[in-house]
């Protein structure tokens, strides 16, 4: 992989997510920064403004280490220990079972909805 | 220790971590997800260098700042796989309503059942907002925003572990469906453990992440005034 090229790709995408974010700052609703970011980009790929060869290989790179991002962010758990003291295991409980409701509800309704489409 | 060095120590420990936890995700498992491992090993380091979270801010300023040019990023798989996702819009639409109405009733409701204080019902509806969105929706409402946040993390973290595991029991296999719901409920880490499925997903799961983020912008200040 070429280093300056990379670094030339990753400007691009930097400089999309900076402008999106003051974008999103501007707004009357919150809309977060990187989705407008990420609708942007899509929309110059799609209208050809911007070839995938233009930022392709810095966006894999940072795709493939997406999960490193969160680290530092879920780190901040360790803040919460006092507050939830008393109630960890139901607090625990409620967000488990809400999200594990949550995503199969959403995985079956759109794997419904997709295969009626698909009958003729 | 200087808060130069705590800084470079929580950098070094953070992407060793990572280094770590992506070796070990060779082996699949819940407990190998990339993000719990790595938090997981970092939280313990940490802790056992006498660190705590407000020791590690800086280190969390640098190693973030690459993170919406990351989402930005989510936009070239989605680019170059546009034809797979041709007459699933509203499909994936709906799921992604189902889902962000589904796991807010569902919380609220065990919520009340578990006898569990009024006061955190607030940062439950925003558990499924990507964090920076989740933050400012829930000073809107007046919840307490630092529990809203460590709800949101729980809440992703549950996802990226549990999410690929459930929906495999559920025999769930179309990678557009797999994205939109692990997407809508977990939001950022949620994608992000989707990339481990595929590029596709993981634009699939980012998509679905930001729909949800507008759709609950639109929804929680609503429930929350029904909730008074």
């Amino acid at each position: 992989m070429n280093l300056s090229a990379s670094c030339g790709q990753l400007l691009w995408l930097v400089g999309i997510a900076a402008v999106a974010q003051a974008i999103s700052e501007r707004l009357p609703v919150p809309v977060p920064g990187g989705v407008i970011g990420l609708v942007a980009l899509f929309a110059l790929l799609q209208t050809g403004f911007l070839k995938p060869s233009a930022v392709d290989q810095a966006a894999g790179l940072l795709v493939r280490h997406l999960a490193f991002f969160f680290v530092p962010i879920a780190i901040g758990l360790m803040g919460l220990g006092e507050t939830l003291a008393t109630a960890a295991v139901p607090v625990f409980l409620v967000l488990l079972l809400s999200a594990v409701l949550g995503i199969v509800s959403a995985a079956l309704v759109t794997t419904l909805l997709s295969k009626r489409r698909a009958q003729p | 220790m200087t808060d130069a060095f705590v800084t470079a120590f929580c950098l070094v420990t953070t992407v060793a971590a990572y280094l770590l936890s992506r070796y070990c995700a060779r082996v699949r498992s819940p407990f190998t997800t990339p993000v719990f491992l790595s938090t997981a090993l970092s939280i313990a380091a940490l802790w056992t260098a006498g660190l705590g979270a407000q020791d590690y801010q800086s280190a969390k300023a640098i190693l973030t700042a690459l993170l919406p040019a990351a989402t930005v990023a989510l936009a070239v798989p989605l680019y170059k796989n546009r034809a797979l996702l041709k007459g699933r819009f509203l499909a994936a639409a709906a799921g992604i309503v189902t889902g962000s109405l589904v796991t807010v009733v569902s919380g609220l409701l065990l919520m009340r059942a578990l006898g569990l204080p009024e006061a955190m019902f607030g940062a439950l509806l925003v558990k499924s907002v990507t964090a920076p969105i989740a933050v400012e929706l829930a000073a809107g409402i007046g919840a307490d925003p630092a529990l809203a946040a460590g709800f949101v993390i729980a809440t992703g973290m549950i996802g990226a572990m549990l999410g690929p595991v459930l929906l495999n029991a559920f025999r769930v296999e179309d990678p557009i469906a797999r994205a939109v719901s692990i997407g809508t409920v977990s939001h950022g880490q949620g994608a992000a453990q989707m990339v481990e499925e595929g590029q596709v997903q993981g634009a699939v799961a980012g998509v679905a992440m930001g729909i949800a983020a507008i759709l609950s912008t639109a929804l929680v200040p609503m429930i929350a005034a029904l909730l008074r």
